[in-house]
């Protein structure tokens, strides 16, 4: 944190983006719960530094769409006392005049809510990835977390083996107010899932990039995030993210083997979000600071 | 048959199942059906529903076989389409069924015609049948017609080489419509299944939830210049010639009253008394001269009632609250051998005037009745709708007062109620307390009888607590 800001003093970093008057969710992945999710020990350490700076532990909120995802991350025992971690659904739901309106398939249901929290209690969100590969959108990293973390019915944009997550992964998170109040990401890669992701069901397709990235620049960072999972997949010997060959496509197969892809993907999400405004995708212009501890 | 469950003519009725009952159909029991093993997996369920059959026609249904868990929707089903119908129910579904029963019994209404933006020539064949069923499973409202229709926005045929694939076919109608135009959207199920009756700006709109789990947070968009909802929703918004609004939990079914008028929530003051004054049920006397009146001249769906309106003013002291009505008649309906040392009950058959107050914001369905009759009969009771073994009923004495005047050369009765704030659930009133407030009137005789409502309550009976208006003391 204090690499990102230039401040000496960590409590400096955070107080550049956090006051005592900050209602802050922080939203954590934990659809690969238990096996790889956003550590409680991250999220503990995140509230923590919250707290240090003078956001009250009652306005710091531990969110994610579903409750059985959570309690399979077990948050509650580590985080400091009074912090909330709370799902949607149990706590003010979704923001029915705040939604993203399309159709993708023909189904009935083409809107995706905004939760709640953000429309009307949050001032600021820390987002809080993982580091995963995704069957449809290739990775899963800061702009997944938030746009089909913070919105309901967004499954909707994967059909057999087609899925529209190019340009509605960029299009939610491009919406206010979640972009404005998205301040600060923490991207945890203390344990990551290279292959079925966005779960962890199969052990052997978890890994340990072993290293967290912190920005505010969510495109910037997922950019790094493909190259991280495409050089463990090509490690492993199995096609890149990139890949799109019909040959590699079997529905069948995929969640076993690596060699193989469920939905034809679309890492160029990334790209697009950048050309929403939401970051910079170019490698070049990307200021990237690595601290090896 | 079991007698403990017959109710009115028109809705759902128990049966043994030993035989099927003359003149009925079998229909199949509405359920959901995931197939997670079959095709591609998907978030949209197999329902097996029967609005279809019943569009086409069928009026009386025969629930021949219903899996534990699926009465209480076979009732609402057959309900909301109108149709008569007899239930053979698990005998584990029984207390829900009679729960079911008991709140389509207080929205029973009369019938309105079916709105509908696609009209499906019927031809009585199964591909017909399954068009419209695709359509209802899509909550692309419609109706069966011969032919083509001008009320509404498109009248299709089905034929084996256009409607080979009924669910195509359906998305194909739903597109040539486009949603702007459907009239009801629902957001937030693929389990709620829609219709919608209505006539001379008011409509009802049924939901019916055919999952196993209550569906929660239902946003509905009903599209029609509709700017009131009863029971109140949640997040309403009218905007666009169309109402939306969110059903925060949906269990098996709701009836949702729609109003073209807009009427906001009513409000009445009372003014403060200077001290405690005797009934005179005389809108002259000192006291009620200056005092505002509220008029009454709707019935509680709306509608308006021809002839002058019913009055009514409200004072109040540190102990009471004070209510004279001025009910303008043609005709007295009186109950024979009055007497006015208890309760009469039930007085609610003959004239009278009723106030419904409930002083707990947060707990609607408890409130008291206070009703008295230009022969000065008189009864309060105890209502508690959440938790009908609790309430006190008839049995309750608030100790309130009423005195009743009939002036028949003007032809109008007055009745005077005094109420203890105590007996309301009130300690030491202030200007300013807000009280929840139906105030009600039956009058004349069948077939000319109405019911006047200060707040529409959308439905025949009086009992909508959701719908009271606000008392405000001044």
């Amino acid at each position: 944190m204090t690499s990102l800001t230039g401040d000496r003093d960590a409590r400096d970093s955070w107080a550049r983006f956090f006051n005592t008057s900050d209602v802050v969710g922080i939203k954590v992945n934990c659809s690969g719960a238990p096996g790889a999710m956003s550590m409680p020990e991250v999220v503990a350490e995140i509230a923590g530094n919250l707290i240090a700076v003078g956001v009250k532990p009652a306005n710091i909120v531990v969110h994610e769409r579903n409750r059985n995802q959570m309690d399979d991350a077990r948050y509650e025992p580590v985080v400091p006392a009074g912090v909330l971690v709370k799902s949607a659904g149990e706590y003010l739901g979704y923001d029915p005049r705040t939604y993203v309106e399309c159709t993708f398939f023909g189904e009935d249901d083409t809107r995706s809510n905004m939760m709640r929290m953000v429309t009307e209690r949050f001032t600021k969100i820390i987002n809080v990835p993982n580091m995963k590969d995704h069957s449809a959108s290739a990775v899963t990293g800061c702009l997944k977390n938030i746009a089909y973390g913070e919105f309901n019915n967004v499954a909707r944009s994967h059909y057999r083996e087609k899925t529209e997550t190019l340009s509605f992964i960029g299009t939610l998170a491009a919406v206010e107010p979640l972009r404005s109040r998205t301040v600060l990401s923490i991207m945890d890669g203390i344990r990551g899932v290279w292959h079925a992701g966005p779960f962890s069901t199969n052990k052997k397709f978890r890994f340990y990039p072993k290293q967290l990235k912190f920005g505010t620049d969510p495109v910037a960072m997922d950019r790094l995030l493909i190259d991280v999972i495409d050089a463990k997949r090509k490690a492993e010997g199995v096609p890149g993210v990139f890949d799109r060959s019909p040959k590699n496509f079997d529905p069948r197969k995929w969640a076993a083997d690596a060699k193989y892809q469920r939905f034809q993907r679309e890492p160029g999400h990334v790209e697009y979000a950048s050309r929403l405004g939401l970051g910079v995708y170019d490698l070049a212009k990307i200021q990237h600071t690595e601290i090896r501890l | 048959v079991i007698p403990l469950l017959l109710l009115a003519a028109v809705l759902p009725r128990v049966h043994d199942g030993s035989t099927d009952p003359a003149g009925f159909t079998r229909v199949p029991a509405p359920a959901v059906k995931m197939r997670m093993s079959e095709a591609t997996a998907t978030r949209v369920p197999w329902i097996d529903a029967n609005g279809w059959r019943f569009e086409r026609g069928l009026k009386k249904a025969y629930y021949a076989e219903l899996p534990r868990g699926s009465a209480a929707l076979a009732a609402a089903e057959a309900f909301a389409y109108g149709v008569e119908a007899v239930l053979n129910p698990d005998p584990a579904d029984l207390p829900e069924l009679e729960k079911m029963l008991g709140y389509l019994k207080s929205i029973d209404a009369a019938a309105m015609p079916p709105m509908a933006n696609i009209g499906v020539i019927d031809d009585g064949s199964a591909l017909a049948g399954e068009v419209m069923n695709m359509l209802g499973r899509r909550n692309i409202l419609y109706k069966a017609v011969s032919g083509p229709d001008k009320t509404v926005n498109l009248t299709v045929k089905p034929t084996a080489d256009g409607a080979g694939n009924p669910n195509e076919f359906a998305a194909r109608i739903r597109e040539k419509l486009g949603d702007e135009k459907r009239l009801v959207r629902i957001y937030g199920s693929y389990v709620v299944l829609a219709r919608l009756t209505g006539e001379g700006g008011r409509a009802r709109l049924h939901l019916l939830n055919y999952g196993r789990r209550p569906a929660a947070d239902v946003r509905v968009r009903v599209v029609g210049g509709w700017k009131a909802a009863t029971p109140p929703m949640r997040d309403v918004e009218v905007a666009e010639g169309a109402i939306e609004f969110s059903v925060p939990e949906l269990a098996t079914y709701l009836a949702v009253d729609l109003s073209s008028s807009g009427e906001a929530r009513k409000t009445m003051e009372s003014v403060r008394a200077a001290a405690e004054f005797e009934l005179t049920a005389d809108p002259a006397a000192a006291q009620w001269r200056e005092a505002p009146a509220v008029s009454i001249a709707q019935d509680t769906f709306g509608k308006a009632i021809a002839g002058p309106p019913t009055e009514v003013r409200s004072r109040w002291t540190e102990r009471n609250l004070y209510l004279l009505y001025s009910a303008p008649y043609d005709e007295l309906n009186l109950k024979p051998n009055p007497q006015t040392a208890a309760d009469t009950v039930p007085l609610w058959d003959w004239d009278v005037v009723e106030a419904f107050i409930g002083s707990e914001f947060d707990h609607l369905g408890h409130y008291y009745e206070f009703e008295v009759s230009p022969q000065g009969e008189w009864v309060d009771l105890d209502i508690d709708r959440d938790h009908r073994a609790k309430e006190l009923g008839a049995a309750w004495n608030s100790q309130f007062a009423v005195r009743a005047r009939v002036d028949r050369e003007r032809h109008v009765w007055y009745g005077e109620m005094r109420i203890p704030f105590e007996a309301i659930g009130v300690k030491g009133p202030k200007a300013g307390l807000e009280l929840r407030a139906g105030l009600y009137r039956c009058a004349g005789r069948v077939p000319n009888r109405v019911y006047y409502a200060w707040s529409a309550t959308g439905q025949r009976t009086f009992h909508v607590p959701e719908a009271f208006g606000v008392l405000r003391l001044r």
